[in-house]
């Protein structure tokens, strides 16, 4: 829409000319692409796991895996139920339970590729195995096994019988015995990753075990320490999701269905119910999305075609960006939705500025070819420029240590620049097959004359309302800097006291099942989160050391009176010994103790070993010198855990520090969800504002280079930190807190913020050089640019506005700050800019100014 | 007519031969296996044994299988005595020596031949000074035990019960120098019940009888190996001098070392019964007489 002179060889007059000559080649190119990438559209991986948050060696997945290599997978699936009679241990509860845990194993032995393989064991009531005492006879059993009884004395019998085993209650059964649990242990995450095994074996070994017995058994007093760190595979969505489905597909059987309620968590539940939103959501959520664009693009515009090559545009973008990263194999996260949001953003504006450009052409008489030509010479300047900015903002991610941010990084650099390549160079041919106003002369006609100059009505109105802007900015733009310094200033002290808050149920909006389900399982059962206190003491037998186990046990009990409020119970080998110990002792209940003297603890552990080796490794290792306390807590936000976490660790550290007065070479490390969320935390924190920061500080380098000074660049950056501080304070102020969705969102919203910033002074640069009357070329720019942005603020705030109603809470918080951002930004550009311009005068053009900026000079 | 008779006899005689191509093996594979048993039960009325076992998780570093921790050591004697027709049952007592911390843990099992029935073990742990008996509900009876700490299951350590499984030969070759049979025995479904093993593969010497390798797969998965080596005639009775057992999936491996045998010594039934676990001087009496004949 600028009319300068300025040389006509410039390339990106010239392009569409080129474009044209070439369409055939194009064409096809394009059609190549797209086919390419939607072929490469069903490899991408979605990887949701809170672990795909750390860098490879962070301290909580090397204790994880140190935990994996001596206790195996911690990927289970927790299921608490809920009998309609009211009772776990009817008989048609304990048959129902029964039934549903030989389906799964029956499922899993007999059908041939299922998920279910991944089931390691089904823990329910039914065959939940006790070692007991009757007189001198140890008996080992299950509690119910194969025949449930029917006879109301024999439930009464194994009720006491659960009841007095400490470990069942709010595992298999809630206090009031209305719910029961069943858990599920797999084993997702055990997979060693490929790499790794040249280090453990030789290939051919894991090949062909067969051959083990021609090796040569080393002197068994030959010992290879093995210090390299053993790297498991994380477990993967795509393996997660079907596990889930078979599992339900199990549990909604109409015959168990009709007895039984279901709440599960865990990572497998989790990742069920993001796929199953984003299934349900897909249609209405982006159809919605797409149909509010649609009209308003056509409520602006009055062309279909403007309608139909926009969201093409953005659609093939998204297809090509999406397609690549299936092709390259990276892991995108559910960020990509922003990226996405982002292609939106730029596709849309870019096609909104053509388009009523191309209008404007039209209406001055030119032909639609010349007005083509002309429209595209004219805007791609700004196009290509704002593409730059925020594809340089995106690169900024990049800078950030961790993997998945520099993926969303790179994403969405690439997504704005096919965005940006496909309006430069597929636009024009594409307006050349259809473009608004090219027939139906009658119909134009009369939509022309109903319609006004080039526009709608709604322009008319807007024309009004964008008249009065100069003259308010005018009268008073010291005001407007200073009020607009306050809202900053308020947002600023929002930010400060801004908290980190992040719950892994709380992804999903309130009432979601998921949700429900962790809230039940806090409420009833053992809590939804857990913490694993990882023991190595570096010498064998060391937990057959009374001191060792009493100092653990001291600790446990520590953990669940001192944070009793969030701690449901600890468990470990301390519990094993003394019902070991009870139980070798006619279960006399005061020999609920850990022996005194080192051979009868020693003799206790051999006889759980004999009774279950297998429960035995999940506690402590074959030689006794490494062992671990499960910590089962309630799910509750990280900001809750912030002091109870610190003060946890010092408990450990205390009664790790005694037992370095025995064991000097004692190693302690945390793991589970909760260290995860902590840790998460910490990355958020030191990294989420880290990256706002780096992206505008790339924004403004290339926003100083591009308009020529300092100043100049400065005055650029200032309306785009609005919106991004305004996200931040009324979080901050309405006393909300932070989570990682709204983090990444920022750099979006400075994207968002800088492409009408960027139209807005490059127009008013355009017009400031025609006779240099500042106020005239901010009336004109206010009057001609204003209009636009308005119209695409309207159209994208609106837009995102529709994501408000996503079950998945960051979807949801992505679209109401984005709207909010977006509108902000509007009255930043404005309002603010207009008054900053008034008062300090920035010259956008200097006389040296620098090649690049030359090249991105408009003419008419 | 004589043709007809003549067409009928190849006929039949076809049938006969395919059929017992298909019919001889599987039956012979049982009879390997019988045999394999008569071998290891009725060339002997009882055996004295001193037994080293050590464990440890492996690594595996140029084609050698190396501890990557020290390993754990422990020294048994163990006495046993074969009983009934054919020497079906047995009764056998295991005393720990060492570790000191475990010494005078022993174990009493009585093992019986007759199909379907459960055995009968006790233990005893000195520091509680009782003696318990280990029973098990009739739908938990697995015998997934570890016999004294190692990666020997109390499974493993039980003599084969033929009836119990259905038995082919999968292949003959030569498995380290000696000509054995390759074969695949799986439980009935009365055993699968009471089995932790799906599968087993044995390796059997044809010339000795005595099974040279065995892979136990759980559920179709590869789980253990077992391999006897030191094959050696000690009182006109083969026998493994030693024993390796190699968890796969959890990289551990056992040694078992027969350090000492002697075969048909005079055992009371006396000596078979609790009070051995439990009545030191009575143990030791009795077994010092044994201790003089191990080879």
């Amino acid at each position: 829409m600028s009319k300068n002179p300025k040389s006509k060889t410039n390339f990106f007059e010239n392009v569409t000319q080129m474009v044209r000559k070439k369409r055939l080649i194009i064409w096809l190119a394009f059609v190549a692409i797209t086919i390419f990438t939607f072929l490469g559209i069903p490899k991408t991986k979605f990887d949701m796991t809170i672990e795909g948050w750390f860098p490879e060696n962070d301290e909580v997945l090397v204790a994880m895996d140190k935990f994996k290599a001596e206790f195996g997978s911690n990927e289970g699936v927790y299921i608490a139920y809920k009998p309609l009679d009211g009772d776990v241990f009817s008989t048609k509860s304990l048959e129902v339970v029964k039934k549903i845990r030989e389906d799964i194993l029956h499922t899993k032995y007999n059908k041939d590729s299922t998920a279910l393989k991944h089931i390691v064991k089904v823990n329910t009531l039914v065959n939940a195995s006790l070692l007991t005492a009757e007189g001198d006879v140890l008996v080992s059993r299950k509690l119910v096994g194969d025949n449930v009884p029917t006879k109301q004395e024999d439930i009464e019998e194994i009720r006491k019988l659960a009841q007095s085993q400490k470990s069942f209650p709010l595992l298999f059964f809630s206090k009031d015995m209305k719910y029961g649990g069943i858990l599920i242990e797999t084993d997702f995450g055990t997979e060693l990753l490929e790499e790794e095994l040249p280090i453990v074996t030789d290939e051919e070994l894991v090949e062909d075990a067969l051959e083990m017995d021609e090796m040569v058994i080393a002197d068994m007093s030959e010992i290879k320490k093995n210090e390299e760190r053993i790297r498991f595979k994380r477990a993967d969505l795509s393996e997660l999701v079907p596990l889930m489905e078979e599992i339900n597909t199990i549990l909604d059987k109409p015959e168990y269905k009709s007895h039984l309620e279901y709440y599960a968590v865990g990572n497998a539940p989790l990742a069920y119910e993001q796929q199953a939103i984003a299934i349900k959501e897909a249609g209405p959520i982006y159809l919605g999305l797409l149909l509010i664009i649609s009209i308003l693009l056509w409520f602006f515009i009055r062309s279909f075609s403007a309608v139909a090559w926009s969201l093409l545009i953005v659609i093939i973008s998204a297809a090509w960006t999406v397609g690549l990263a299936g092709w390259l194999e990276v892991e995108v996260t559910v960020f990509l939705m922003l990226t996405i949001m982002l292609i939106l953003t730029v596709g849309v504006c870019d096609a909104a500025h053509i388009f009523s450009g191309y209008v404007y052409f039209r209406n001055q008489g030119n032909d639609r070819k010349i007005a083509i030509q002309k429209v595209f010479a004219s805007t791609n300047k700004a196009i290509v420029l704002t593409a730059f900015t925020n594809i340089i903002g995106m690169l900024a991610c990049f800078l950030i240590p961790i993997p998945r941010i520099q993926v969303f990084g790179i994403m969405s650099a690439a997504g704005v620049a096919f965005a940006c390549i496909l309006t430069i160079f597929f636009l024009p041919l594409l307006l050349d097959v259809w473009a608004p106003g090219r027939e139906n002369t009658q119909r134009k006609k009369k939509f022309r004359l109903s319609t006004g100059k080039y526009l709608p009505n709604f322009s008319m109105f807007l024309q009004k309302k964008l008249n009065s802007v100069p003259s308010i900015v005018q009268k008073n733009p010291i005001g407007i800097i200073v009020l607009f310094l306050l809202v900053l200033g308020i947002n600023i002290y929002g930010v400060t006291v801004l908290k980190i808050d992040t719950n892994i149920a709380n992804q999903f909006v309130e009432g979601s099942p998921y949700r429900e389900s962790a809230d039940i399982i806090d409420e009833k059962m053992m809590g939804s989160l857990n913490m694993e206190i990882y023991l190595d003491l570096s010498k064998a037998n060391a937990f057959e050391n009374p001191f060792v186990l009493n100092t653990i046990d001291k600790l446990q009990r520590k953990l669940e009176t001192k944070y009793n409020d969030v701690v449901v119970r600890t468990s470990s080998l301390v519990e094993v010994v003394k019902k070991a110990n009870k139980t070798l002792n006619e279960e006399k209940e005061e020999m609920y103790t850990i022996p005194d003297n080192q051979n009868a603890l020693s003799q206790t552990l051999f006889l759980f070993n004999l009774a279950n080796p297998e429960d035995r490794r999940k506690q402590v290792s074959d030689n006794y010198s490494k062992s671990h306390i499960s910590v089962q807590l309630y799910n509750v936000g990280s900001l809750k855990y912030l002091k109870v976490y610190e003060g946890m660790q010092k408990d450990i550290d205390e009664a790790v520090t005694m037992l370095k007065q025995q064991y000097p070479d004692t190693k302690v490390s945390i793991t589970g969800a909760l260290p995860m969320n902590m840790r998460f935390v910490q990355v958020i924190a030191s990294n989420g504002l880290q990256d706002i920061i780096m992206v505008l500080i790339a924004v403004t380098i290339v926003l100083i280079f591009v308009f020529g000074s300092i100043q100049g660049g400065l005055i650029a950056i200032i309306p785009n930190l609005i919106p991004s501080m305004l996200t931040l304070g009324l979080l901050g102020l309405t006393g909300r807190s932070v989570d990682i969705d709204i983090l990444l969102l920022l750099p979006v919203v400075v994207g968002i913020s800088v492409d009408d910033t960027v139209h807005f002074i490059s127009h008013y640069r355009d017009k400031l050089m025609i006779d240099g009357d500042i106020k005239k070329a901010l009336y004109h720019t206010i009057k001609e640019v204003g209009q636009a942005v308005t119209f695409t603020s309207l159209i994208l705030g609106l837009g995102f506005g529709i994501l408000s109603f996503s079950a998945m809470e960051g979807t949801a918080n992505v679209g109401k700050f984005g709207s909010i951002a977006i509108f902000s930004a509007l009255m930043c550009d404005l309002f603010l800019l207009p008054a900053l311009i008034l008062v300090f005068k920035p010259k956008f053009q200097k006389k040296g100014k620098p090649k690049f900026q030359r090249k991105m000079v408009v003419q008419k | 007519m004589k043709k007809k008779q003549i067409v009928l006899l190849v006929v039949m005689a076809v049938l006969i031969s395919s059929f017992s191509k298909k019919i001889l093996p599987t039956r012979s594979a049982k009879d390997i296996m019988t045999k394999v048993q008569k071998v290891a039960k009725e060339s002997f009325n009882t055996s004295v044994q001193r037994i080293k076992l050590a464990t440890c998780k492996y690594t595996v570093s140029n084609k050698r299988i190396v501890c990557t921790e020290e390993a754990r050591n422990k020294l048994l004697e163990s006495v046993a005595k074969n009983y009934g027709e054919n020497h079906r049952d047995s009764r056998s007592v295991s005393i720990i020596i060492e570790p000191k911390k475990e010494q005078g843990v022993g174990m009493l099992t009585y093992e019986y031949g007759e199909l379907g029935k459960d055995n009968d073990s006790w233990i005893y742990l000195p520091e509680l000074s009782k003696v318990k008996r280990l029973a098990s509900s009739s739908d938990s009876n697995d015998s997934s035990g570890s016999f004294f700490g190692s990666e020997f299951s109390l499974e493993d350590m039980e003599d084969l019960k033929i009836d119990e499984y259905n038995y082919k030969i999968l292949k003959e070759e030569n498995y380290k120098g000696r000509e054995v049979w390759v074969i695949e025995y799986t439980p009935t479904t009365e055993r699968a019940k009471k089995s932790k093993y799906s599968k087993t593969i044995s390796w059997i010497d044809k010339e000795r009888y005595i099974s040279l390798k065995k892979n136990l797969y759980v559920r179709g998965d590869h789980y253990k190996q077992l391999t006897m080596s030191k094959i050696e005639k000690i009182d006109d009775v083969w026998i493994a001098r030693r024993l390796t057992m190699n968890n796969l999936s959890t990289r551990t491996i056992s040694i078992m070392n027969m350090i000492s045998v002697a075969f048909d010594q005079e055992i009371l039934d006396d000596f078979l019964t609790t009070r051995t676990l439990e009545d030191f001087t009575f143990r030791e009496r009795n077994l010092i007489k044994l201790r003089n004949n191990l080879k």
